[in-house]
């Protein structure tokens, strides 16, 4: 019950929790939203060691990323599996960009030991070789976690970017659907 | 024909008792992912279902699962795996799943739905029926069209109750829960003397657990594993705890060695969900010995 009580309902964040996010970096995982900003932390980690070291210790063994690259409302490509193949396709990336995330909004549902988390996160990218080149956009991240040992892991992470079509926060709106169950 | 509700939260101002009054204006909002998943749910029991089809193949599907001592243990499944299971269980079970409430985000081609699921398994042979209760959490990707990538289970949990929003007593009274028969419930007695924490053993109950269907189908299982359920001199002792939902989970494993361990589990992961055993007339955690050679 202690841990449960750890976990907020629903937690909204300003802008600006980046210094909190390395000042988890220690943590224990007892609540959902210390591994949400481990995650973070790890996404922002240059050293390709250092980010698939703080990976491997969010995620469960068998856990996944997908990303999603929104064009338009029509139009997208996705890519995932295993959070390792995230990090093998994404260290040509690494090598010539810099990234950081401001968590804007969160939220969390959860029962027992399940929890899904969503979160929207403003992006800033740097070309090393370019320092004055930035690309900024927002992303809709989705989270499941479960607790085992002790602690709190991932699942899966899956995030969207942004796209001209549609407003990012309507990804925070939640759509009810209800069953009136019979034997 | 089952009833169906919808709506979008930037409506704001309106409750669900609301809503069931004037609901009609509300029917047609669009959401293929909110619609795909329900058809997922509500014909996953259906015969011939094609679970993969709505997976996409680098998914996954975990399973919490809880050990003697009540420590969660997460089962990760591929979707074969999952779908694998199912089949095993439609064997055995009519399996009747309804979605009660659907909480669902999208946006572009991603989408998440955090649900809660009424399960009623009916022994094909006894007629004998257990009706459970779950949270699920899904993950959706649109490529071609809607694919789940991750799916977790989490069966209700007896000292947690659901919050009324996913389990609203508007739509759900009509349901019973726990084990009886098939148009029947044995009622949960709140003033019962059972402790939902302890693990009993057999013989402290009123009924044992049961493995489903014939006893034949355990005993098979037994053989090709080369375990017992009888001591005798050239075994291990080993426990699974059949918990109140009637999953199998293996516990006390300190006797076996290492690749005896990873057969016991293999042999867990292969059973059926049990019909748990039954104390004041409320289902409870048992206790099983199993010896292995």
């Amino acid at each position: 019950m202690k841990r449960l009580a750890k976990i907020l309902t629903s937690i909204f964040l300003l802008m600006g929790l980046l210094s909190s996010f390395q000042a988890e970096s220690q943590s224990n995982y007892e609540t959902p939203n210390e591994v949400i900003s481990s995650l973070y932390e790890a996404l922002e980690a240059e050293a390709d060691t250092t980010r698939a070291q703080l990976m491997s210790d969010l995620f469960i063994d068998k856990g996944t990323i997908y990303t999603i690259l929104q064009r338009s409302s029509l139009s997208s490509n996705s890519k995932g599996g295993g959070f390792d193949r995230f990090l093998k396709g994404s260290d040509g990336f690494y090598a010539t960009h810099t990234m950081t995330y401001d968590e804007i909004e969160r939220s969390i549902d959860y029962y027992v030991d399940l929890a899904l988390v969503h979160s929207l996160v403003f992006q800033n990218i740097v070309e090393k070789a370019k320092p004055n080149t930035t690309y900024e956009q927002m992303l809709w991240f989705s989270f499941t976690l479960v607790y085992q040992k002790d602690r709190w892991y991932l699942t899966n992470v899956t995030w969207v970017n942004a796209f001209e079509d549609e407003d990012v926060n309507n990804a925070m709106g939640l759509d009810t659907l209800w069953h009136r169950v019979d034997e | 024909m089952k009833e169906q509700l919808r709506h979008r939260a930037d409506v704001i101002g309106l409750n669900l008792i609301t809503l069931f009054l004037g609901n009609l204006g509300f029917a047609q909002l669009p959401s293929t992912s909110i619609d795909f998943l329900d058809e997922f749910y509500l014909n996953a029991s259906r015969p011939n279902f094609s679970t993969l089809s709505y997976f996409a193949p680098s998914a996954t599907v975990e399973v919490i699962s809880y050990d003697e001592a009540g420590y969660p243990r997460v089962l990760s499944l591929t979707p074969k795996e999952y779908a694998a299971q199912a089949d095993t269980l439609q064997q055995v079970f009519e399996v009747d799943q309804q979605p009660v409430v659907i909480l669902s985000r999208y946006y572009g081609h991603l989408a998440t739905a955090y649900l809660s699921l009424y399960t009623r398994l009916i022994d094909k042979e006894t007629q004998d029926t257990l009706r459970i209760r779950s949270i699920q959490a899904v993950q959706l990707i649109k490529q071609d069209s809607w694919k789940i990538v991750d799916l977790v289970v989490q069966n209700e949990v007896g000292n947690y109750p659901f919050e009324q929003d996913l389990w609203p007593k508007e739509l759900t009274q009509a349901i019973p829960l726990g084990q009886g028969s098939k148009n029947k419930t044995v009622a949960s007695d709140p003033k019962s003397s059972y402790d939902p924490n302890k693990i009993y053993r057999p013989e402290e109950l009123d009924i044992a657990p049961e493995y489903p269907g014939n006893e034949a189908l355990l005993t098979a299982l037994l053989v090709s594993y080369g375990i017992t359920m009888e001591p005798a001199e050239d075994v291990t002792p080993f426990t699974v705890t059949i918990e109140e939902d009637g999953l199998a989970v293996l516990a006390y494993v300190g006797d076996l060695s290492g690749s005896q361990i990873e057969q016991a589990k293999s042999f867990v992961g292969s059973m059926l969900i049990w019909y748990p055993g039954v104390k004041d007339e409320a289902s409870v955690r048992t206790k099983l010995i199993f010896y292995m050679r």
